[in-house]
Order: C-alpha cells, then sequence, then structure tokens
C-alpha cells in the first residue's frame, strides 16, 4: 500500500497542474479503492489512470505486464520509479538505457542487503532524477534531491478534529481517547491487528473509544461493530488521540505530521526496514507490551500537550516540481 | 553414487554445508576447506574446529558431543568431560551453550534441524520468513533481557536468504 500511497501521492499534486498521470501497481487494495469498497474520504481526480495488476500474478506475468507498461511511454513522458529501480522482478534493468522518457527514481529506505546484491548503485546511475522522500536511505548520496516525506494530501485537506472523529462514529462531546487501530500488511498481519482491536475494545473500552479501519475484508468483518472501512486515515487523524499500527512509511510519517501519538510493531519485510524507521517511544515489541502501554496512554490523555495547528510541508507537491524542472531543463 | 568417508578429512570442493550461526541458524556461503570428521560435513574455516585431539569437527558436532558429554556428567559426578569441551571452545564465537545464553536450554531446539542455535530472540524475531511477521494473536513468551531485539538491529534475519526480485508481493 505504501507505494501506492506514494503514487497517489504525487500523482494528485501533479493532476492540479493538470498533468496526466498512470499509475502501474500491483496492491491487493487498489481494487479495494477503487470498487468502492471502503468509503473514500479523497476523490481521485480524473487525470489519474490506473493499470491495476493481478496482486496474485507470478513473477514471469507482472513482470512481462510492467515491461508492456513502460514500454509505452513515449519520450515527452516521464516514468517514475518507486522503491524498486530495477522494477520488482529486476526487468528494468536491462531497458532503462534504452527508455527516452526522463526516468525519476523515488529512494525509499531499502535492505542494504537487497542494495548490494542487485548492485543498485550502477543501476541508479540511469535514472535522470533521484528524489529521497523524506528519511534516510542506503543510496542517498546519490540523490539529487531530498524532500519532505509524501503526504496523500496536503495539512489543508485534513478533517478537523470533530468532523474527523465524527467519520468514527465518535459525535459526543469528548470524554474519552480515541484509539484507532490500523490494520495494514499481509492478510495475516490485517486479521492479527482486527483481533488485537478487539482485545483492546473489551480491556480498555470504559476507559476510550476503540476504533479499527482497514482495507482488508477479512480483518473488518473479524472487527466487527468497531471496524471503520474509511481511506485515508490521514484525513482522520487528528480526530486520534493514539494510532496503532506497524512501522511503514506513512503509517509513520502522518502520525508525526499530525502530532499523533503512535504505538507500533514493526512487521519484518523483505526491503524495508521498519524497526529503523520507529523511535523507541513509538515502537513496541508485541502485543501485551502493546496492551500495557497503551494502558499508560490513555492515563496520560488528560495531561497531553494540546496540538499545534497542523501545518506541514508535503513532499509530494515539492517533487513534482523537481521532476517538472527537470524535464524542462532536458528540452 | 558413493557415500563419503567420514575419516577423510581432505579438503571437499563445494560450499560449508554448516548452518550454526551466532545468533540463527543460516546457510554459509563460504567454500568448503576440509570436512567434519564425525559426520563429513564440507566445512569452512570458520565452522571447522580442530580439537583436542587435532581431529577437525563441525560446529553441529562438538556441541553435540558438548551436550552428550554434559547429560554424562549428570549421570557421573566424577565426569569432567562437557568442562573440557567448554573450556576448549570457550573462546570460539561459534560454539555457545549455557556459559553465552543462561537461559537457553535444549527445548528450544527447533525439531526441523539438529544444528539450531540456541533461540537468543523472542519467538517473533525467531519467526523468519520473507514478508510475514509472526502470528500475534497468540502471546509471545517472557522477554529475557539478553535477548536481542527488533530495535536493536536494523535486521536480524540474514537478508542473504532473501528472494530478491521473486516475490511479487513484498515489499
Amino acid at each position: 500500500m505504501g507505494h501506492l500511497t506514494r503514487a497517489l501521492s504525487l500523482a494528485r499534486q501533479a493532476a492540479r497542474k493538470g498533468i496526466r498521470s498512470r499509475i502501474l501497481c500491483n496492491s491487493p487494495f487498489l481494487p479495494a479503492l477503487l470498487g468502492g469498497r471502503c468509503r473514500p474520504l479523497l476523490l481521485l481526480d480524473p487525470l489519474i489512470e490506473f493499470v491495476c495488476v493481478d496482486s496474485q500474478l507470478g513473477r514471469e506475468a507482472l513482470t512481462a505486464t510492467s515491461l508492456r507498461e513502460v514500454l509505452r511511454t513515449q519520450a515527452q513522458d516521464v516514468l517514475i520509479v518507486d522503491t524498486f529501480p530495477r522494477g520488482i522482478g529486476g526487468e528494468l534493468a536491462e531497458i532503462l538505457s534504452s527508455i527516452q522518457a526522463s526516468k525519476v527514481f523515488v529512494h525509499r529506505d531499502l535492505s542494504p542487503e537487497y542494495v548490494r546484491q542487485a548492485n543498485l548503485q550502477a543501476v541508479l546511475s540511469q535514472f535522470d532524477l533521484i528524489i529521497v522522500p523524506g528519511e534516510d536511505a542506503p543510496l542517498e548520496a546519490l540523490a539529487h534531491h531530498r524532500t519532505e516525506p509524501w503526504m496523500i494530501c496536503d495539512a489543508g485537506e485534513v478533517l478537523p478534529r470533530h468532523e474527523a472523529r465524527c467519520q468514527f462514529g465518535v459525535t459526543q462531546e469528548e470524554l474519552m481517547p480515541l484509539i484507532l487501530v490500523s490494520g495494514s500488511g499481509s492478510p495475516q498481519e490485517a486479521l492479527d491487528s482486527a483481533r488485537f482491536a478487539r482485545r483492546l475494545k473489551r480491556e480498555v473500552g470504559q476507559l476510550a473509544t476503540v476504533r479499527f479501519a482497514s482495507l482488508d475484508s477479512i480483518a473488518m468483518a473479524e472487527a466487527g461493530e468497531i471496524g471503520c472501512s474509511l481511506w485515508p486515515l490521514l484525513m482522520t487523524l487528528a480526530g486520534v488521540d493514539l494510532l496503532i499500527g506497524a512501522g511503514g512509511y506513512h503509517t509513520v510519517y502522518e502520525a508525526r505530521r499530525m502530532q499523533c501519538p503512535l504505538l507500533a510493531i514493526p512487521r519484518r519485510r523483505m526491503y524495508d526496514r521498519q524497526s529503523r524507521r520507529l523511535i523507541p517511544s513509538e515502537r513496541v515489541e508485541n502485543f501485551d507490551q502493546l496492551l500495557r502501554k497503551v494502558l499508560s496512554q490513555i492515563a496520560d490523555w488528560p495531561n497531553l500537550p494540546v496540538r499545534s495547528s497542523i501545518n506541514y510541508l508535503n513532499g509530494s507537491a515539492e517533487s513534482v516540481e523537481l521532476i517538472l524542472r527537470k524535464i524542462n531543463s532536458q528540452v | 553414487m558413493t557415500q563419503e568417508n567420514p575419516d577423510d578429512t581432505s579438503p571437499a570442493d563445494g560450499m560449508c554445508q554448516e548452518t550454526s550461526g551466532f545468533l540463527f541458524s543460516h546457510k554459509c556461503d563460504r567454500f568448503s576447506v576440509s570436512k567434519c570428521a564425525r559426520c563429513g560435513k564440507p566445512l569452512c574455516d570458520d565452522h571447522a574446529h580442530s580439537g583436542p585431539d587435532a581431529v577437525i569437527a563441525c560446529t553441529s558436532c562438538v556441541k553435540q558431543e558438548a551436550k552428550a558429554a554434559r547429560q554424562a556428567n549428570q549421570a557421573d559426578q566424577t565426569n569432567t568431560q562437557h568442562y573440557y569441551h567448554e573450556h576448549y571452545y570457550y573462546n570460539d564465537p561459534y560454539f555457545y551453550g549455557p556459559r553465552y545464553y543462561p537461559g537457553y536450554s535444549e527445548h528450544h531446539r527447533s525439531s526441523s534441524t539438529s544444528n539450531t542455535s540456541p533461540a537468543s530472540a523472542s519467538d517473533a524475531i525467531a519467526n523468519e520468513g520473507t514478508g510475514g511477521g509472526g502470528d500475534f494473536s497468540t502471546d509471545a513468551p517472557a522477554h529475557d533481557p539478553m535477548d536481542f531485539t527488533e530495535g536493536d538491529a536494523e535486521s536480524t534475519r540474514r537478508e542473504e536468504d532473501a528472494d530478491f526480485e521473486t516475490d511479487m508481493g513484498a515489499s
């Protein structure tokens, strides 16, 4: 979901300038977003089109589709590759030099072992522009620019606190903190999060309002009456007093930009280093420890400082400017 | 097809077959230069141990012998052989036992192989894979303060074993 969200962040900013985007994506959550199986709090501009690739496709079929789409790019287009400069299956490595379009690489944090094994340093020289979206990355020294983290919406678009809480069915005056458990990741991880949310409701339901949000339908079914299928969560974080999730890019940076306390269990990922992204106060080892920390946060809730007004810089807006500047310099 | 002679300690072609690691079991990516005199396993320099009898043995066989010696000592208080094993290999970083991991006991070993490392991390860490976390719906065992955790290391997996560019669902 992180790759898709970054792509959408950029595409939304580009659409504001009348620029059309085509997003090639194999995220299993894209059908839920496009198919109305969640309540969207953002409308997607018609200038954004999607090439939805079945998330169950194997390497051969997926890389063939990727190649076909990449080769459709015209000389006046811009090819933007997120996280995997060789393509997710290595399919871009041989053709990058032959692509006439401007090539941009979005360099999120990556496993150093992957960087080494795939010799990514050599591949990066094929890109015209390398942007680091707001976090340290192994090959950052080769990047042209480092921006703020990329947000799916600007600070001016997020819902104010009361309206955000209404999205979770919390309309009464604030008597209790609102705890939101985010069910991201693999289906099993999402299901585990849903089960934890229900456990949390049993344990602290008298002290806090607990909600669960996910794009995974099975996890949502498990969550039952505390489930809220809406997207993107960033729009609602002004109303959330504690966010519980994993250590993915958007969970972490959205919580921080919205000054929303975060407790996260870092997930194991092949390419991403979630544990490294989290700071000690955010990082939790397991659900038992998480429960203890939640209780501690609830106790502190009345004494928490009031959040200052939300006014973050959106790295995706800055990135569109950088890309346009690069294209114009190459004309 | 010929059976390997465990008495033949001449260097073998190919890769080291020992999987004992400092923290976790994992494949060894070094070439073999000798063989274990006990089990015939091809070994690299790091996994080959020359014991007090000058016979080369792999990390796994050495540990098994030490375990057997300890068990024998439990039955016979006059038997000091296990102390001999432990003291001899004490400074070898690939040999470890209760001295390094006070909480380690035999039942932590995986049933899949005899070459396992002690469970030096919590179950959430020990549950290695290329994409998923552990089953968080079950309570993890009590955390040993000596254990490494996710927060202490960038990655406690051995990424060399990862299926880079083959798992299309990875992120």
